[in-house]
């Protein structure tokens, strides 16, 4: 990242519209290569129809991590625990007292929290993996048409709008199943097509005249909570994405400019924002949960 | 739609895979370290406030044990006093018994002892009464010679005798 000619831009598209350095046409296509930030994650092989890109890569890495992070702690498990497990447990200790905070109940956060935690420590992992050095400019030089342009190894998951998007989904498609195994189907339908409300007025009319004004609202606010599960997706993957991308790309910036000293600060920034973000997520997703469980009363 | 799709180069393989590898991490996350470490926690938790419980219980024990120690000792230094007292009159009353007999038998030998003196003090002067008779009648008779009328001699000096007899008694008694 810390390569001097390193330029930032937004790309439309993959193929054509790369921005070259200015006074490139007076080079040589064999000296130039293009180096950009792009918005999508590049991909680095493909099996069959299937494209491996330099995200999903980082991805992986952050499983095996987790994966030996978690066989070390199962291993290593005491009653009297050892400094490492007491780490470990005053982190999930505290992340279980603030889980609480949002669903009130530790029976309910202990069915929430494996997941909720889980999103936290991908997203974190994943956002502290593209801080690295090494991520983002160790790669090497495709030929694409007449251009050569530079191909990171690696790219931080969370700066592809693949994987928010798909953990997004896996959020609110997930908080939606688990509401629905938590009212029950019926009742959770009527959230968002709110039947119940309907049906009731000609029943309850007589004694509360006010019921013909307020159950149409109330059917119009379940239908507003449809467009609102649509909304969760978006703001959910598109601000992890967006911090994460702006990021790397005011970490190229600064590095371009003063390539020394300079982009220290900006690192430390972006390891808070890297803890922020997971958290946001992860936090956002334990609401979602916790909502679709309650059963709605008013 | 179609130019987020573009230019984000959405690919719902990728997606896909990312989402695999998502439930990866929560699957190994929950089976092998989050489940296990409440376990653990919640296990040292129930055994931490055990032990709290027993450490009151066994407190309040000795508390216990320490209180009923002392009544013991109170009791057991009463019931001492109350023997050394009931020692001390029993000895008090033997004491006073065996005083008593003592001074009886004492005064029981002194009695005997005074009677067997007065008797044979009384058989003494009878004894010396009738030598001392004897003796006069001899001494007289060897100074009168054969006096004419023993008979009358006789009744004098018994007379005589007797005054002394009786002058002794009187000045020994």
């Amino acid at each position: 990242m810390s390569e001097a000619n390193i330029i930032v831009e937004q790309t439309q598209t993959v193929n054509e519209q790369n921005v070259q350095v200015p006074g490139a046409d007076n080079l040589s296509a064999e000296t130039q290569v293009a180096h950009e930030v792009t918005l999508f994650a590049e991909p680095i092989w493909a099996f069959g129809s299937f494209t491996v890109t330099n995200s999903l890569i980082n991805s992986w890495i952050v499983v095996l991590i987790i994966l030996v992070l978690a066989v070390f702690i199962r291993q290593g498990l005491k009653t009297i625990p050892s400094r490492f497990q007491t780490a470990v447990e005053t982190i999930v200790d505290g992340a279980l007292n603030l889980a609480d905070s949002v669903t009130g109940d530790r029976i309910k956060t202990l069915k929430i929290f494996p997941l909720a935690f889980g999103v936290f420590l991908f997203i974190l992992l994943n956002n502290w993996l593209g801080l690295l050095p090494g991520v983002g400019s160790i790669g090497f030089i495709a030929t694409q048409g007449h251009q050569q342009i530079f191909v990171p190894l690696l790219r931080g998951a969370t700066a592809d709008f693949n994987t928010t998007l798909a953990l997004a989904l896996m959020s609110v498609i997930g908080a939606n199943i688990f509401g629905i195994v938590a009212v029950g189907a019926w009742k959770y339908f009527n959230k968002f097509v709110n039947l119940k409300a309907l049906a009731s007025i000609p029943r309850k009319i007589i004694k509360e005249p006010t019921i013909i004004m307020v159950n149409p609202i109330k059917f119009f606010v379940g239908l507003i909570e449809i467009i609102g599960e649509f909304a969760k997706i978006a703001s959910l993957s598109f601000r992890l994405f967006g911090n994460i991308f702006a990021g790397e790309v005011l970490l190229t910036s600064i590095a371009i400019m003063i390539a020394f000293i300079a982009p220290i600060p900006f690192i430390f920034l972006e390891i808070i924002i890297g803890i922020v973000q997971a958290l946001i997520f992860s936090m956002l997703t334990l609401v979602y949960f916790s909502v679709a469980a309650t059963a709605e009363e008013h | 739609m179609e130019d987020i799709i573009k230019s984000f180069h959405i690919d719902w393989k990728l997606m896909m895979a990312q989402l695999i590898n998502f439930t990866i991490v929560a699957w190994v996350l929950w089976r092998w370290a989050l489940k296990p470490l409440t376990k653990v926690m919640t296990k040292r938790a129930e055994e931490i406030s055990k032990g709290l419980q027993d450490a009151k219980t066994a407190a309040e024990g000795l508390e216990q044990l320490k209180i009923t120690k002392q009544e013991m000792i109170k009791e057991a230094k009463h019931e001492a006093a109350a023997i050394h007292k009931q020692a001390e009159l029993t000895a008090e009353k033997y004491r006073q018994d065996t005083v008593a007999k003592v001074k009886a038998e004492a005064e029981k030998a002194v009695a005997e002892v005074k009677q067997k003196f007065i008797s044979e003090k009384d058989e003494m002067f009878k004894e010396v009464k009738q030598q001392a008779a004897s003796l006069v009648i001899q001494a007289t008779a060897k100074v009168l010679g054969k006096v004419a009328a023993p008979k009358l001699d006789k009744e004098l000096i018994e007379q005589a005798v007797k005054e002394v007899v009786n002058k002794s008694k009187s000045k020994n008694i």
